[in-house]
């Protein structure tokens, strides 16, 4: 398996157990794309462009509120609350693989087909499709320059003074 | 007297993790913010002892909350930085900034005992 889509598992794995106490499992590629809900995105600048993508059906993202919020009543606002700070966290964790420095916007969440819920631009460099324990679905990937290249700091000529990886993306007003 | 605890992050599903991340039976008193600005505001009303700080955050985010506190009159409450951003970068400039400890997202009652413990705060 491709080391990015090895990564990706393992860190939503593991910010789903520590997060939600639940076991989240990788399955083979549906025939059939992931049921309408929610996508949380969250751009990333620096050593590579892109962006993390979570989609979830609908039930994915309210088990998460359910669990997260301790009330079975939870509403759309908290179910995409709950994929906002999934996205956000899976995409945190996953900062430290990338080629620095990797710059993270806040993520942003839209229901599937409301406005704001725009096609996809560059092609998934690493997806993988998951599934929560009741069969809610959900897919993750990594969207945007063909290829991440490693590079170190050091190979682009930078020194520990001129090296600042903790900036946050601000969504322009 | 219950201790004053500020939970700074801007995802209430967030904050309500951290809150239930608590050591149990702990008697605090906590106020909620969802940005640095809003709890800046919050330490101008009253100190705290503790601010558990989230560092992406729209309007003013962690980082810049730290600098603002850093130049203020406001008396300096522990800071501990809780982030998904586990790069050493990061956790050597909130510690510049003058955090406390770092706490790795998704938050566990462990660590956040640990780290609560590490500044002495219990």
């Amino acid at each position: 398996m491709d080391p990015l889509a090895r990564a990706l598992i393992e860190v939503i794995e593991s910010v789903c157990a520590t997060m939600l106490d639940l076991a989240i499992t990788e399955i083979a590629a549906p025939a059939t794309p992931v049921p309408d809900g929610f996508t949380g995105r969250v751009e990333i600048a620096g050593g590579w462009s892109g962006m993390l993508v979570l989609r979830c059906d609908r039930a994915f993202a309210h088990a998460c509120a359910t669990i997260l919020f301790a009330d079975d009543g939870c509403g759309d606002h908290a179910a995409s609350d709950a994929i906002g700070e999934l996205t956000s966290m899976v995409a945190g964790n996953l900062k430290a693989l990338l080629p620095a420095p990797a710059r993270l916007s806040l993520p942003r969440v839209v229901a599937t087909g409301e406005a704001g819920d725009a096609p996809l631009r560059g092609q998934a460099i690493a997806q993988v499709h998951l599934q929560l324990p009741a069969g809610q679905r959900a897919e993750i990937m990594l969207v945007g320059d063909a290829v991440v290249r490693p590079t170190t700091p050091f190979e682009r000529g930078e020194t520990a003074d001129t090296i600042d990886d903790t900036q946050t993306l601000h969504e322009p007003p | 007297m219950a201790t004053p605890i500020l939970v700074v992050d801007d995802s209430a599903v967030s904050r309500s993790i951290v809150i239930r991340s608590l050591p149990p039976g702990w008697d605090v008193a906590i106020t909620q913010a969802a940005n640095g600005q809003e709890a800046l505001s919050a330490l101008r009303q009253r100190p705290h002892a503790v601010v558990l700080l989230d560092l992406n955050m729209p309007v003013m985010d962690g980082y810049q909350f730290l600098e603002a506190i850093g130049q203020s009159e406001l008396a300096r409450p522990i800071v501990i930085v809780l982030s998904g951003d586990i790069q050493p970068g990061a956790q050597a400039r909130v510690k510049q900034l003058g955090a406390h400890a770092f706490v790795k997202k998704p938050v566990r009652a462990d660590t956040v005992l640990a780290a609560l413990r590490e500044c002495g705060v219990l």
